[in-house]
């Protein structure tokens, strides 16, 4: 279940692992070979997904399938090493969920209201089970409860570690302000854990001081 | 204290920041926090690197189970991947391209072949395209309808001329060596190809027909409904070859043969019948275009002496029509020569710019060239079938004198 003690989180992980020879597999995948496509996905697959629930929540299955769809049809012109296979991967992705969000609101969903969820604590407590059991899985929810932005800049800029210049060429956002969102939502982060609930008003004043 | 020392950190952090300047300077700082973060949190139980690592941590199975549904989907859009029609979409501009070049082309040899253009347009397009290659006719007939076969290169020719042959004419051992050498490898110099014309004459019923008669080389045989003339001759430089059909014109006289010969031949060409003859350095008569020779008729003359209909341009003309630069006689206008006759004359010493149904009697002194000179070295001849009128009723045209060209055989051009 991906368990992680807390020595293992000293050093700065890369989320993906992308092995030698990426351009000799994007060039068989190119060329039609299933298992050099197979490979790039196992490499990409996870952080993308994790990433989509991030931004996506539920959803993040269906936008993930979408994005490899995507990258399939448009595999041929791509050209470029890992790095840049990674920033078009989830430049597509994010379009994808744009697409997703359009589509959900021409669907007429009937949606919930915050106000209405409010009155209905869950019962399990995210941080709480943080403390006791850090899981990927609720790593990821953990980083969804921030605000969007934050979120999306924290999981591009973390896990899926991509460079600030890409992270704000993904969102449409300026670098300055992907630096600072990635900032806001570690510093949140680390509120939450702390079992503090920052308040917007003394973390604006922490920044400004 | 915790929160505290984070203010700290990030107090120092935001100096720099600001400190920085350049942007490259600030990427810098702003990554350094960034990557400064997780083991700033590290001591803490629950820290945000913890966090990070456990959102950063291997796949899990269930995260990888859509493999094979989307190996399949790979495995379809692969079958499906349409890529002769990029290959075709790559190649459509070039095809695009060529096809209007050639398009082009085509297009304006056949216009000028047809004589649509005008006469100087004509001449500029004909040599514009025999620089690559392709020879047209540049002709200005009035009423003119040809058909022109020709050869542009030497070699053809002479094979051509190598065909076997029932008239009797000189066939020179290099000719018929021609035939059988490949064209590339032909020595120009070496070759004197020849050319058989064919004339045929069909009277109407009640014309009084005259046999073509035959010169060297000819040969001449008449029946009861035509005359043939054949005449094989030898051609040198770029060879021409037209055959032009055509009625004989009703009104139609002039010097270099009576109106009813549709024949003629000699160095440097002649032409007669309906049709354009270039380099002509004879006689032509009938109906049809001369240059540099003697044209009479309908049609078009150019550098000779004209009669009847048509055009006559830098030289004798006469009947109806147009004559610049030479004499002029009949109806029509006549600029910069002589002219007589209904019509305008401009130019002359007694212009007469009567206008429409004007009697002009305006005789100047015209600059026509009608030398005559035949500038081709094609044996242009024509094949000329019409009907010849009973009588000569052009006033223009009877009376029309020129001065018959001295052939002159040229090199070609």
């Amino acid at each position: 279940m991906g368990r992680i003690g807390h020595d293992a989180g000293l050093s700065r992980r890369s989320p993906v692992t992308m092995p030698d020879g990426f351009g000799e597999l994007l060039i068989c995948a190119k060329k039609g070979d299933e298992e050099a496509f197979s490979s790039i996905w196992r490499v990409f697959q996870p952080g993308l997904l994790r990433y989509l629930r991030v931004i996506g929540g539920q959803a993040a299955d269906d936008i993930a399938a979408d994005t490899w769809l995507q990258v399939i049809r448009k595999l041929a012109s791509f050209t470029g090493d890992d790095k840049a296979f990674r920033a078009w991967l989830y430049t597509i992705a994010r379009h994808r969920h744009i697409d997703w969000r359009r589509q959900a609101g021409r669907r007429k969903e009937s949606l919930v209201e915050v106000e209405v969820l409010d009155r209905f604590p869950g019962t399990d407590d995210t941080s709480g089970k943080f403390e006791t059991s850090v899981s990927t899985q609720s790593a990821v929810a953990l980083i969804s409860t921030l605000p969007a932005d934050q979120a999306e800049a924290v999981m591009l800029r973390t896990v899926a570690g991509l460079p600030v210049s890409v992270v704000a060429e993904i969102m449409g956002r300026p670098p300055g302000t992907v630096r600072v969102l990635c900032h806001r939502g570690l510093h949140r982060l680390a509120r939450t854990l702390e079992g503090v609930v920052p308040d917007e008003a003394s973390e604006a004043a922490a920044l400004v001081v | 204290m915790g929160s505290q020392r984070w203010v700290s950190d990030m107090q120092s952090h935001h100096a720099l920041h600001s400190r920085s300047g350049s942007e490259a300077g600030e990427a810098a700082a702003v990554d350094s926090i960034v990557d400064n973060v997780v083991p700033l949190f590290a001591p803490r139980q629950g820290s945000v690197a913890a966090l990070i690592a456990a959102a950063s941590a291997p796949a899990e199975q269930r995260e990888l189970a859509g493999e094979d549904e989307i190996r399949a989907t790979f495995r379809v859009a692969m079958l499906e991947r349409p890529r002769p029609a990029q290959r075709r979409h790559r190649l459509a501009p070039l095809a695009i391209a060529a096809g209007s070049v050639a398009g082009l082309v085509a297009g304006t040899a056949g216009l000028s072949a047809a004589a649509v253009l005008p006469p100087a347009a004509n001449h500029v397009v004909a040599q514009v395209l025999r620089h690559v290659g392709i020879d047209v006719t540049p002709s200005g007939g009035l009423g003119t309808s040809q058909a022109v076969v020709r050869s542009s290169t030497l070699a053809a020719a002479a094979t051509k001329a190598a065909k076997p042959s029932k008239t009797a004419g000189p066939t020179t051992p290099a000719s018929a060596a021609a035939a059988t050498t490949p064209a590339h490898s032909l020595p120009r110099t070496h070759v004197t190809p020849t050319c058989e014309v064919t004339v045929v004459v069909k009277p109407a019923a009640s014309a009084d027909v005259p046999i073509p008669t035959a010169s060297a080389g000819q040969t001449s045989t008449s029946t009861a409904s035509s005359s043939v003339l054949k005449a094989t001759m030898p051609v040198s430089g770029r060879t021409r070859c037209s055959v032009s059909r055509g009625t004989l014109p009703t009104k139609a006289s002039g010097t270099g043969g009576s109106s009813t010969t549709g024949s003629g031949s000699g160095p440097g060409g002649t032409g007669s019948g309906k049709g354009t003859n270039h380099g002509g350095g004879s006689s032509g008569s009938g109906t049809g275009t001369g240059s540099s020779g003697t044209g009479s008729g309908k049609g078009t003359n150019h550098g000779g002496t004209g009669s009847g209909k048509g055009t006559n341009h830098g030289g004798t003309g006469s009947g109806k029509g147009t004559n610049h630069g030479g004499t002029g006689s009949g109806k029509g206008t006549n600029h910069g020569g002589t002219g007589s006759g209904k019509g305008g004359h401009h130019g002359g010493h007694h212009g007469n710019k009567g206008g429409q149904g004007g009697s002009g009697t305006g005789s100047g002194t015209g600059t026509g060239s009608g030398s005559g000179t035949g500038t081709g070295t094609g044996t242009g001849t024509g094949t000329g079938t019409g009907t010849p009128p009973p009588t000569s009723t052009d006033p223009g045209g009877t009376s029309a004198t020129g001065t018959p060209a001295s052939a002159s055989p040229m090199s070609s051009s």
